[in-house]
């Protein structure tokens, strides 16, 4: 079981964090470095987490990883992964094909196929966060009536520092991927509203963050209400988390109390820093990575980091 | 017939610890797992996200059930009662 995502980190965040580009190729005996100028690429052979990452048996496994990423980003666009499943084994391979040789054209004609655009080129929508309850219905709607209802697979990579920065280069050295905070939440949208640029997206996907002043998200209280549910079950396992030593990441922010002053510091999307003005739904679909994910690595200045 | 067992994991943890679980009780090495019959995750995602993935909201509850047989997806009822269905096999499902 080799791993798309982590054989594909976004550009912007290796080139912020070195160290996870460590983690990026394994293979079996060797350990070969290399110096690429940009920064430092270490392969490692042998002694890689392999509870994390397996070993690449070749271009097979990669792709079982990319396809099974276009499924959970399926799974979340549709509720369910038909449209993949029901691929034929030829469009499989030219879409595999275009991927791996960089190929728009061919990539954009096969992945249309699928249907998992929701994102229209106008840009007014309105954010939500609905329940699955509704979001059967929601996709019947969806065909139906040509609303914008539908949900944007995001990952972000988010690593919150409490120490103020003015240059990028003076801002802390990130040395453990345990200091990044992995999270996988979609955008949601319910009907038509006002356009949702970037900044607002970021701020739905991060209510631990800016969840007090995004009043034009109807579900804000909702999903900081989920979070302080979240952080009550973390008492139970908090213990493990000290033994594995991690650090404390935004899961132990207080949740119940968004950071007024967080700030972010940057943000980067496929290696560029897109404005945070622009159009959420045009990031969406000229950002988007080839399974249908949206990586977005952030860096977010908080004014402490708070625990329970 | 498939044997269903629930399991409690706090959702903080990454799906890793279930599949280390997963291999430890079935004594194997390589094991093919899915959520709600439908995709492999990244070992690395939360629980919780694959929670909220899977069931479009933020879980009171975050235990997982396993299931050892394979189901289509459409007869899995999942996700309303604060459970994310995990289901494996030991060799490859679903292309």
């Amino acid at each position: 079981m080799s791993n798309y995502d982590q054989w594909c980190f976004p550009q912007a965040l290796v080139a912020s964090s070195s160290v996870l580009i460590t983690h990026m190729l394994f293979f079996s005996t060797l350990q070969v470095e290399l110096n690429c100028g940009i920064f430092s690429l270490q392969v490692h052979f042998r002694g890689y987490p392999g509870n994390i990452l397996t070993p690449c048996d070749g271009e097979d496994s990669v792709k079982w990883s990319f396809i099974n990423s276009l499924k959970e980003a399926a799974y979340i666009i549709n509720g369910n992964c038909k449209n993949i499943m029901n691929m034929s084994q030829s469009d499989q391979v030219d879409l595999w094909r275009a991927v791996v040789n960089g190929n728009l054209e061919a990539y954009v004609w096969v992945s249309s196929k699928l249907k998992l655009g929701a994102l229209g080129d106008d840009f007014s929508v309105k954010l939500s966060s609905s329940s699955l309850k509704s979001r059967q219905s929601n996709v019947e709607t969806d065909t139906a009536g040509g609303l914008k209802i539908g949900r944007i697979p995001v990952r972000l990579y988010v690593w919150s520092v409490i120490e103020d920065f003015d240059d990028l280069e003076d801002a802390p050295y990130c040395d453990s991927w345990n200091k990044i905070s992995y999270i996988n939440r979609p955008v949601e949208f319910n009907g038509e509203g006002k356009c949702v640029t970037l900044l607002d997206a970021v701020k739905f996907l991060l209510p631990e963050f800016f969840g007090d002043n995004s009043s034009m998200i109807d579900s804000t209280s909702k999903l900081v209400a989920g979070d302080e549910e979240r952080i009550h079950s973390d008492e139970s396992s908090s213990r493990s988390t000290e033994e594995s030593g991690e650090i404390p990441h935004e899961e132990q922010v207080d949740l119940s109390r968004p950071s007024e002053n967080a700030e972010i510091k940057l943000l980067r999307i496929q290696g560029i820093e897109p404005k945070l003005e622009i159009p959420f739904a045009w990031v969406v679909n000229n950002l988007m990575n080839p399974e249908h994910f949206l990586h977005i690595c952030v860096y977010v200045k908080v004014p402490e980091l708070l625990t329970i | 017939m498939c044997s269903i067992l629930n399991f409690q994991i706090a959702g903080t943890d990454k799906f890793a610890k279930v599949i280390d679980f997963l291999r430890r009780q079935l004594h194997r090495e390589t094991l093919f797992v899915y959520v709600n019959s439908a995709f492999s995750p990244n070992p690395d995602e939360l629980v919780v996200d694959l929670y909220n993935e899977a069931c479009g909201s933020f879980p009171e509850v975050s235990s997982v059930e396993y299931r050892n047989e394979i189901l289509p997806v459409d007869t899995i009822n999942f996700g309303f009662d604060g459970k994310l269905v995990v289901n494996y096999a030991c060799s490859m499902a679903w292309g």
